[in-house]
């Protein structure tokens, strides 16, 4: 969605304007050039952890956290125009296993000491998460997990792995669901712990790509011992507490995805109008490629103006309920069906190469 | 190997290949999108 359809206020023209300063100001070339060449998270550590302590500084470390834990206090319509704003922008990527994964189950279901050793360093960049769920046999039933946690005095002691495990590499912290007990009921019996990445006993293995890039891995405990303190909320209570993290997982950033469709469309046609039919036309002349064009881009309007519906929906105080989750399936089957359209658009250029490999 | 070439082409030929392959890998992390379509038949259908 863009900003034209939420007719702002002056105060909220105000805002929009100080975000852009904002990015126009603190955007360094070399950050920006880090974000366009990153395909998924946040292959580019470096840049992603100077960005998230920038933002850090200007009190917008994580706007949409509550303010006492240091949000920025937005209110639901700022955020909306904040969501959109960044997406025009394109940052780094921050630590959205941390910011919005870890850090909310945290601000649930953990104890006072969990809130106070582990919500700022997520805020000021200096941790960083991983998210320890899939396994090779649990990744859509989750249920399904093996990795075990068996209680030994004041420790639980894990062993077994994990994998598709993004920026383990540089973590300093996992969010690990694991099994306490085994019931018939499978979704019974998981716990989830807060790991140090550097706890003895991890090792960490990089899965590349087929374009090149390490963006995960697979993570293996052999009898590592984390403390019982570091257990999130109740033991064989972690179910409860993934699907929370999941909602997070599904729900976020509805406008900014809305917008990123938009520009991925728009970026198509305009490499359809710089290639050739490979017979001397230009690319978007050929009726069969602006048709298939046409109609995505019909998708993308249309998954706008339910976005646009929700998410006004939503910061008037409706609540969520199933069109969220729909819509998020249908946004991520236009983006899989643009993302193959760009690549039937350039062609004998279609080579998996890593993008960093750009002058 | 492949990603070893160097980039080839004009400028805005080299992020469409990269970008497909991580974003079928981003639209499937969290439950592919014909898991969750299941997920949601069932529900409505009651079974
Ligand atoms: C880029 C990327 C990053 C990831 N990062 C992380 C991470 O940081 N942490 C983490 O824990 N996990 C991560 N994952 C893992 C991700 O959550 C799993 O890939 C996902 O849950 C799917 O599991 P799977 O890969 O085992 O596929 P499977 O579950 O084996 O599915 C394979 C195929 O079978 C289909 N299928 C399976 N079950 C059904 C069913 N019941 N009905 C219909 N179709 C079905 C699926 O739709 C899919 O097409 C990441 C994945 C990717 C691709």
């Amino acid at each position: 969605m863009n900003l034209d359809a939420m007719d702002l206020t002056t105060d909220e023209i105000a805002f929009r304007d100080k975000v852009r300063r904002f990015y126009e100001d603190n955007l360094t070339p070399e950050m920006r050039r880090a974000a366009y060449v990153t395909c998924w998270a946040f292959s580019e550590f470096e840049y992603a952890r100077q960005w998230q302590k920038i933002l850090h500084a200007h009190g917008w470390g994580a706007p949409n956290w509550p303010v006492e834990h240091g949000g920025a206090g937005f209110t639901a319509r700022e955020r909306i125009i904040w969501e959109i704003e960044t997406a025009r922008a394109h940052p780094p990527g921050i630590n959205r296993m941390g910011q919005n994964f870890a850090a909310p189950c945290i601000m649930r279901f953990g104890d006072d000491a969990q809130k106070k050793q582990f919500l700022p360093p997520i805020l000021s960049g200096d941790h960083w998460w991983a998210q320890g769920f899939s396994e090779p046999g649990a990744g859509s039933d989750l249920s399904a997990i093996k990795l075990s946690a068996r209680a030994d005095g004041d420790d639980y002691i894990v062993n077994g792995s994990k994998t598709w495990t993004t920026s383990a590499h540089f973590a300093t912290h996992i969010f690990l669901l694991a099994r306490t007990a085994i019931e018939e009921d499978k979704r019974k019996g998981l716990t989830v712990l807060l790991v140090d990445m550097d706890s003895p006993g991890i090792l960490v293995r990089p899965i590349i790509n087929i374009a090149g890039e390490h963006d995960f891995n697979e993570v293996f405990f052999t009898d590592v011992r984390v403390p019982r303190a570091r257990r999130l909320g109740d033991e064989n209570d972690g179910w409860r507490i993934a699907m929370h993290l999941l909602t997070f997982e599904h729900g976020a950033g509805t406008a900014r995805i809305g917008f990123e469709l938009r520009r991925r469309a728009a970026s198509i046609r305009a490499i359809a109008h710089a290639e050739s039919d490979g017979h001397g036309a230009r690319l978007i002349d050929d009726p069969d490629f602006s048709r298939k064009l046409g109609l995505l881009e019909i998708s993308v309007e249309a998954a706008n103006a339910v976005a646009e519906a929700l998410v006004l929906g939503a910061a008037a105080g409706a609540a969520p309920g199933p069109e969220h989750t729909l819509l998020n399936i249908r946004n991520r089957e236009i983006d899989q069906a643009l993302t193959e359209l760009a690549v039937e658009a350039i062609g004998y250029y279609a080579r998996p190469i890593s993008a960093r490999r750009a002058k | 190997m492949i990603p070893a070439a160097e980039p080839i082409g004009p400028a805005h030929a080299l992020m469409p290949t990269p970008i497909y392959f991580a974003r079928r890998g981003a639209t499937m992390a969290g439950g592919a999108p014909e898991l969750h379509r299941n997920n949601l038949a069932r529900k409505l259908l009651q079974i």
